[in-house]
């Protein structure tokens, strides 16, 4: 058909790919390339009108001999496939990609090339099929590819294990077959090479101690000092790289990383390359996440470094891209997980208002990280104190995203909210006037179990010295038969939050008390009833608290009491669940069993001797009294206690 | 398996990294072979003790073998025995250095004397945190999260004989940082109209977070020990505190709890209303009944107001208790 040879619209130059030979098919396909490389609009325009496909049947059919041919077709798939997700899929769908594979084997270096650089591209994206090391064949090939002569081609080995080694029995087949040498050779390359490496390395080792120990050992430490020498170098890929290296390393490993000065460098390079832009600095906080998380040491060492005001004022600069604001966020909530001294800092540096706004983000990963930073700085006892997060413009955001549909956000917000309710004076009117209890009571019914356990863990500590207005209206709302069916949940760690739910709601004024003996004493029952059953003494030692805790209020309560810890024993020889629970091995439990006695056998108590009597009766006296050196101390003395009331009784 | 870190030798400075582990005197039997870094030949190894002598024995660190070396820990207080083993590298490495540290992994064995419970050992600039056996004071569900306290703190001096009276609530308690919190109402204040209620933030002395020193808030050793010194279940601490702050003593089966509570600032009241919170308490808590006494120090106020408090059951026959557990 003829068409004009200066035009180079779209539509033409496919229709001129397909059904033109020679220099102008090579043309046709120059031309495409040089369009879409760095071009997004670009490249998807043109996989819409079908480019792909076209492309990848010219790289399917040309002649091994063709080289430019081939050249330009990998390479205009390879650009196709470079950060765009529609391309990699259209790219994977036209089946170009065992073609691209076929050609790495092309005599001529420049087609190898351009397939090693098009698979790499294809690599990077996690649309791109998994590459089975298991398979022996497979695993050679690989092994092939990282040995080759070529750069590309050896970059094109470690992206490959980059993206697809994921288990910890391919990092040891990985590991067993040599590659760890292979890519620590490769780390004296190139630039390129060695920043594949790195990458390639961090994979293979994560997590896994066998081979970070192989790894460290090789050729006594040396690939170890040259990583941590790369932590100084130029490029800032390089320096993120290596970080990531050695934290995977010490992460696993904790006495190859000891010393303040490693770790201290660590997180001022970190910190340095937040202010990157591009790739390295969206990914440098969550590097530095991995580093100070779950250890209070290094957290300390940041906090010295001012790491927290680093963080903060990236924040205030200005709105932030989704994902470096997820990782700043992240690293905060990292920062002051365990150090009071960082969440001061925190609150002092004004950044609260924007973690707030956070909740509200467009972002789903964005809300969740706010929850959780903000879970992490109300742990602060002095700021629940002072009433800090207490108020609506904290509560009501995170009461709408109890609604959201993902769990994994509503549990983020019930772990804040679990930590705000606490709140000591009689501020929780806030949050029973937003709504908050009915949501809580509504999620204890839902069916996912962590969702269940958040829930009644933000109810116990609602509960802890509420009002008792407020404790009205919780058990109101709740319902003794739900409140029971929580208790009897089929997750243990249900059970614990529940009864200790109890204990807090029957502490306080002794007028709280009757509320376990609403509707035939349902919860009083139930309480007595798990404590006979359940093995597991978190569980138990809070049910002993229910019953100690009613055990101190009035004559009525105390007998209550007496009649659940005898009631099994009724002709059947048993002993009471007492009994067992003073002579457990864990101390805590023993302790909440023994001040239970002491509240029964408190002395101002008109049938004080009569319950003595028959506490005797059941042995539970002699038990007592062999308790008197007990090795825990707490349990030692409420020990002494009951036998100085005995004395006076 | 013992772990020691050992900083590397900078330039022509030796380094040198202590492994201390609790036991007595007699002979062990130490293999630490090199396990990974350049080292160069030779490490001398010293053993010693605080005060003592040290005894060198220069021994060729390869090729890896027992060494047997002969340990005198020294006491230094009543409750536990501390020894060390000094590596020491020696002064010129010839390899370039890259890395800043070098891990010995080895093994102490006694071989004669008593029983010996090795510890972790600590580098020589170790972040403080739990290493070196140090355990902290026992719980005890009286001084919890949620009890309540009441009493009286004596205002009394020449010309006045007064006394307020103060109900104390705990509200947080992280023993593992030697923290606690709460606050603290003073009623029938002649100054004020209403109780005046402070918020305070309390070291515990566990010797692990917090010493007997204060070392600050104006508060010198002599002040410390004389305030500690007004408590009868301080006396048999004296003589150690008086050495090293108590560093070493071991106070996890104590029935007394040492503590400083510092008021952060007035909840109900402003600045103005002419009480002063610049001081702080020294307080003694007791584990068996729950009392507390204390002793308020600030050098512009009259010395040694006396705090006396009794855990309370707040209108019960018999103490019930709360819980909150943070997330």
């Amino acid at each position: 058909m003829p068409t004009s040879a200066s035009t180079n619209r779209p539509e033409d130059l496919i229709a001129r790919l397909k059904f033109s030979e020679g220099d102008a098919k090579l043309k046709a396909l120059r031309e495409i390339k040089n369009q879409i490389i760095g071009n997004r609009t670009k490249k998807l325009s043109y996989i819409k009108l079908g480019a792909v496909p076209t492309i990848a049947e010219v790289l399917a059919t040309a002649d091994d001999s063709d080289a430019s041919l081939l050249v330009q077709s990998a390479a205009a798939i390879g650009s196709f496939a470079c950060g765009v997700d529609a391309g990699v899929k259209a790219v994977l769908d036209a089946g170009a990609f065992p073609h691209l594979f076929r050609i790495l084997s092309n005599p001529d270096e420049k087609v190898v090339d351009a397939g090693a650089r098009s698979l790499r591209m294809i690599f990077q994206s996690k649309l791109a099929p998994k590459y089975h090391f298991l398979e022996e064949k497979k695993l050679e090939f690989l092994l092939s590819l990282l040995n080759n002569e070529n750069e590309n081609v050896t970059e094109l080995g470690a992206s490959i294990i980059t993206h697809s080694c994921e288990t910890s029995d391919e990092q040891k087949l990985l590991c067993d077959a040599g590659v760890l040498r292979r890519l620590v050779s490769l780390l004296e390359g190139s630039l390129n090479q060695r920043d594949a490496s790195l990458d390639s390395l961090a994979t293979v080792l994560k997590n896994n101690l066998d081979v970070i120990s192989k790894f460290v050992a090789l050729d006594n430490g040396r690939a170890l000092s040259i990583i941590t020498d790369f932590t100084k170098e130029r490029s800032p890929r390089t320096r993120l790289l290596a970080c990531v290296c050695l934290i995977i390393i010490g992460n696993a490993s904790p006495c190859h990383f000891q010393g303040v000065g490693i770790k201290t460098k660590l997180i001022l390079i970190l910190v340095e390359l937040l202010e990157e832009p591009g790739q390295v600095g969206e990914e440098a906080p969550f590097a530095l996440a991995s580093l100070i998380a779950d250890k209070e040491d290094v957290q300390k060492l940041a906090f010295e470094v001012d790491t927290v005001d680093k963080l903060c004022n990236l924040l205030h600069k200005g709105p932030v891209q989704a994902k470096r604001f997820h990782g700043i966020l992240l690293a905060l909530a990292e920062l002051c997980s365990k150090l009071e001294s960082c969440r001061s800092r925190f609150l002092s540096l004004q950044v609260l208002n924007l973690v707030i706004d956070a909740l509200s983000h467009e972002n789903a990963e964005v809300q969740a990280v706010a929850c959780l930073c903000i879970r992490n700085i109300s742990r602060s006892v002095k700021n629940l104190s002072a009433g800090r997060f207490m108020n609506e413009t904290i509560i009501t955001p995170l009461l709408h995203l109890l609604h959201d549909s993902s769990t994994s956000i509503q549990v983020a917000a019930l772990g804040a909210i679990s930590n705000i309710v606490i709140d000591f004076a009689s501020r929780k009117s806030v949050f029973i006037q937003c709504g908050g209890v009915r949501q809580l009571i509504q999620l204890t019914k839902s069916m996912d179990s962590t969702l269940r356990l958040n829930a009644v863990w933000a109810l116990r500590n609602l509960m802890f010295h509420a009002d008792n207005s407020h404790k009205e209206g919780i058990i109101l709302e709740l319902t003794p038969s739900g409140l029971v069916s929580l208790i009897y949940d089929s997750e243990l760690s249900i059970q614990e939050q529940s009864l200790a739910l109890v204990r807090n709601l029957v502490d306080g004024r002794i007028s709280s008390i009757e509320h376990v003996f609403a509707e035939d004493g349902i919860i009083m029952n139930a309480v007595a009833r798990q404590l006979q059953s359940c093995s597991r003494s978190e569980v138990c030692i809070q049910g002993m608290y229910v019953l100690s805790n009613v055990a101190s209020g009035n004559e009525l309560h105390k007998e209550a009491v007496m009649n659940q810890l005898f009631q099994s024993q009724a002709g059947e020889g048993t002993q009471s669940f007492v009994m067992k629970f003073l002579q457990d091995s864990d101390g805590q439990l023993r302790t909440a069993a023994v001040w239970c006695i002491v509240n029964l056998t408190h002395p101002e108590s008109p049938g004080a001797s009569a319950r003595i009597v028959k506490l005797r009766s059941a042995g539970i006296v002699s038990q007592i009294k062999s308790m008197v050196n007990d090795p825990c101390l707490d349990a030692k003395f409420r020990v002494r206690t009951v036998l100085e009331q005995l004395a006076t009784a | 398996m013992n772990r020691l870190v050992m900083p590397r030798a900078a330039g022509f400075s030796p380094s040198r990294a202590d492994l201390y582990f609790t036991g007595s005197a007699g002979i062990y039997a130490v293999n630490f072979p090199v396990s990974l870094g350049p080292l160069a030949e030779g490490i001398a190894e010293k053993s010693g003790c605080r005060a003592g002598k040290p005894e060198t024995v220069r021994n060729p660190f390869r090729p890896p073998g027992e060494r047997r070396l002969s340990v005198e820990p020294v006491s230094s207080s009543r409750f536990s025995e501390l020894a060390f083993i000094s590596f020491v590298a020696p002064e010129k490495t010839k390899r370039k250095t890259s890395t800043d540290w070098v891990t010995l992994i080895g093994e102490i064995r006694l071989i004669c004397g008593m029983p010996v419970r090795v510890v972790e050992s600590s580098a020589p600039s170790q972040v403080s945190g739990a290493s070196s056996g140090h355990v902290l004071p026992p719980a005890c569900t009286l001084l919890s999260a949620g009890q309540a306290f009441s009493g009286t703190q004596n205002v009394s001096n020449l010309q006045k004989d007064e006394a307020w009276r103060v109900n104390v609530r705990i509200q947080g308690c992280d023993l593992d940082h030697g923290y606690l919190c709460g606050t603290m109402e003073a009623l029938n204040v002649p100054l004020a109209e209403t109780p005046v209620v402070t918020f305070w933030e309390g070291e515990i002395v566990d010797t692990k977070n917090y010493t007997f020193f204060t070392g600050k808030w104006e508060a010198t050793p002599e002040h410390d020990v004389r305030h500690w010194s007004k408590f009868p279940s301080f006396s048999p601490l004296l003589s150690q505190v008086e050495i090293d702050g108590g560093k070493s003593l071991d106070l996890s089966s104590y029935p007394y709890i040492f503590m400083r509570w510092k008021e952060q600032y007035f909840v109900n009241v402003g600045i103005d209303c002419g009480l002063t919170i610049a001081g702080f308490y020294y307080v003694c808590f007791s584990c068996s009944d729950g009392s507390i006494s204390g002793f308020y120090y600030d050098p512009n106020s009259s010395p040694f107001q006396k705090l006396e408090l009794k855990s309370t059951n707040e209108g019960r026959s018999g103490f019930s208790f709360s819980s909150y557990q943070l997330q």
